[in-house]
C-alpha cells in the first residue's frame, strides 16, 4: 500500500472513531444509531486492502476504547477480530465484489460484533463483576438498516467514481468493436 | 509454519495482550496520554454534534407548547410563593450561621466542564466530561447546570475526564427531600429513558404534584437544596407503607452541553 493509502487509513480511522464516540451520540434517534467504524472496515476489505483494514480497525478500536462510554469496552480486540473474520470470508466465501456481497459482509460484521459484545458482557458481568452494558435490540435493528443503506450507497459511489468493481474493460480500452 | 499462520498467531496474541493489559490497568498511562492529546478534537466533535442534535431534534406541536406554557405559568406562580418563603428561611439561616459560626459563608467552589461524549444506550444515562482528577474532581461530587439544577454525580474518574451518571440512569440513587424541608423524604431512582422516580416516601409525608424535589444533603459530597425535579403523578395505595411519584426533570439530559462540578468545600471539616 502506498504512503497516500496509509494516510487515508489513519485519517479515516480517526474521523470514524471520533464521529462514533463524540458526534453521533449527541444526535436524536434514529441518527444516533449510525455506526460508521465497522462499515469503513468493510469498505477496506472490499477494496482488497486487508492490511489497511486491520490497521484501521486497530486505530479506531483504540480511540473508541479511550472515548466511548458504553459498548466501547475492548473495542480494540473486537474490531480487529471482526475485521479478521471479514477478511477470511471475503477470501473464501464472499469472493465477488458486488453490492449484494458487500451488504452480506457488512451484516455478518454487525452480527459478529454483537456476538462479541454479548460474550464480553457475559464474561465481564459474571466473572469479573464489571458493569458492561450493551445496547438494546431496537438499536441493533436501526444500526443494521443504516448499515445496509450507507454501505450500498458508498459501494455505488465507489463504483461510479473509481470504476473499481467493473468486471468488463472500459469502452476506451477494448481492442475489438 | 506458513507466513499467514504466523501473522494470525501474532494478531491473536496482540489482541489478548492488549485486552489483558487493559484489564489490569497497565495501559492507563498510555490511554491518558492519548486522551490528553485528543481532548481538544473530542471537544470540537461534541460541540458540532450538540449543535447538529439541536437542529435535528423535532419541535413539539404548537398546541402542546401552548398547554406547556399555561402549565409553566401555574408553576411559576407556585414557585414564586416558594421563593418568598425560601428567602425568609435563607435570611433566618444566615443569622443562625452567624450565631453558631461552624460553617463558612462562602458559596460552593465549582469546576466548569463540557460534555464530550454520551452513552447511546437509553437505559444508561451517562456522559463524559472534559475535567478529571487533575482538575480537583472527586468521585461522588454533584454536577449541576444553570442555577443549581442537579443533573447527576461523578461516578468514575480519569486524570483528564470523568464519567457522570445522570439522575435518569438505572444505577442512579439520590437522597432527596422536599424544597424548604430539611429532612430526608425519599430516594430518587433512575429508570432509564430519561425517567426518574421518587420512591420510598412514607405515606405520612405530604406530597403534591408540582412540589420541588431537592437534594437532601445527606450524601457527603452533594450539598442540600439542589433542584432535582418536579413531582408529577403520585402513586401508592393508602395501605402501602410507602408511596412513589414520577419526577419531571427541570433540564433535558439530551441538551446537556456545559455543566459545573461542585466542590462543596463548605461541607468539609477545615484542616487544622
Amino acid at each position: 500500500m502506498s504512503t497516500r493509502g496509509w494516510i487515508i487509513v489513519v485519517i479515516s480511522a480517526f474521523v470514524a472513531a471520533m464521529l462514533e464516540a463524540s458526534f453521533l451520540p449527541f444526535l436524536p434517534s434514529p441518527w444516533r444509531e449510525i455506526r460508521p467504524v465497522l462499515q469503513i472496515a468493510v469498505i477496506f476489505v472490499v477494496l482488497n486492502s486487508p492490511r489497511g483494514a486491520l490497521v484501521y480497525a486497530g486505530i479506531a478500536g483504540l480511540l473508541l476504547d479511550i472515548f466511548r462510554l458504553d459498548s466501547g469496552t475492548f473495542a480494540f480486540g473486537r474490531l480487529i477480530a471482526v475485521t479478521l473474520l471479514m477478511i477470511l470470508l471475503s477470501d473464501t466465501v464472499l469472493t465477488n465484489r458486488s453490492v449484494y456481497a458487500t451488504v452480506a459482509l457488512s451484516l455478518v460484521a454487525r452480527f459478529a460484533d454483537r456476538i462479541w459484545l454479548w460474550i464480553v458482557h457475559a464474561i465481564g458481568t459474571n466473572i469479573f463483576r464489571m458493569d458492561i452494558r450493551i445496547e438494546p435490540l431496537t438499536s441493533l435493528f436501526l444500526s443494521i438498516a443504516w448499515d445496509i443503506g450507507l454501505i450500498s450507497l458508498v459501494f455505488v459511489l465507489l463504483a461510479v467514481f473509481t470504476r473499481r468493481f467493473m468486471v468488463t474493460a472500459p469502452r476506451s480500452r477494448r481492442f475489438y468493436g | 509454519m506458513r507466513a499467514r499462520t504466523k501473522a494470525s498467531i501474532a494478531i491473536a496474541g496482540s489482541i489478548i495482550a492488549v485486552v489483558l493489559l487493559r484489564l489490569v490497568g497497565a495501559l492507563a498511562p498510555v490511554e491518558e496520554l492519548f486522551r490528553r492529546a485528543l481532548l481538544p478534537v473530542a471537544q470540537i466533535f461534541s460541540t458540532i454534534g450538540s449543535g447538529a442534535g439541536s437542529l435535528l431534534r423535532p419541535n413539539p406541536e404548537e398546541e402542546q407548547l401552548r398547554e406547556h406554557v399555561v402549565e409553566l405559568e401555574a408553576r411559576v406562580t407556585s414557585l414564586a410563593v416558594d421563593y418568598v418563603r425560601l428567602r425568609a428561611l435563607e435570611e433566618e439561616n444566615h443569622s443562625l450561621q452567624a450565631l453558631t459560626g461552624y460553617l463558612s459563608t462562602s458559596g460552593y467552589d465549582h469546576v466548569p466542564a463540557r460534555v464530550i461524549a454520551r452513552s447511546n444506550d437509553p437505559r444508561s444515562a451517562t456522559v463524559l466530561i472534559d475535567r478529571g482528577s487533575k482538575d480537583g474532581i472527586e468521585t461522588g461530587m454533584a454536577v449541576i447546570v444553570g442555577e443549581g439544577v442537579f443533573v447527576g454525580k461523578v461516578t468514575s474518574l480519569k486524570e483528564r475526564v470523568s464519567t457522570i451518571t445522570l439522575v435518569a440512569d438505572e444505577r442512579s440513587r439520590i437522597a432527596a427531600s422536599l424544597s424548604g424541608q430539611h429532612r430526608l423524604l425519599g430516594l430518587v431512582e433512575g429508570r432509564g429513558n430519561h425517567v426518574a422516580r421518587l420512591t420510598l416516601v412514607p405515606q405520612a409525608e405530604g406530597l403534591e404534584p408540582d412540589d420541588v424535589i431537592v437534594t437532601s444533603g445527606t450524601e457527603e459530597k452533594i450539598p442540600a437544596n439542589l433542584i432535582v425535579g418536579l413531582v408529577n403523578a403520585i402513586e401508592g395505595k393508602p395501605t402501602d407503607p410507602f408511596k412513589s411519584a414520577a419526577l419531571e426533570p427541570v433540564v433535558q439530559a439530551d441538551t446537556l452541553n456545559l455543566v459545573s462540578v461542585l466542590r462543596p468545600t463548605v461541607l468539609r471539616p477545615e484542616s487544622p
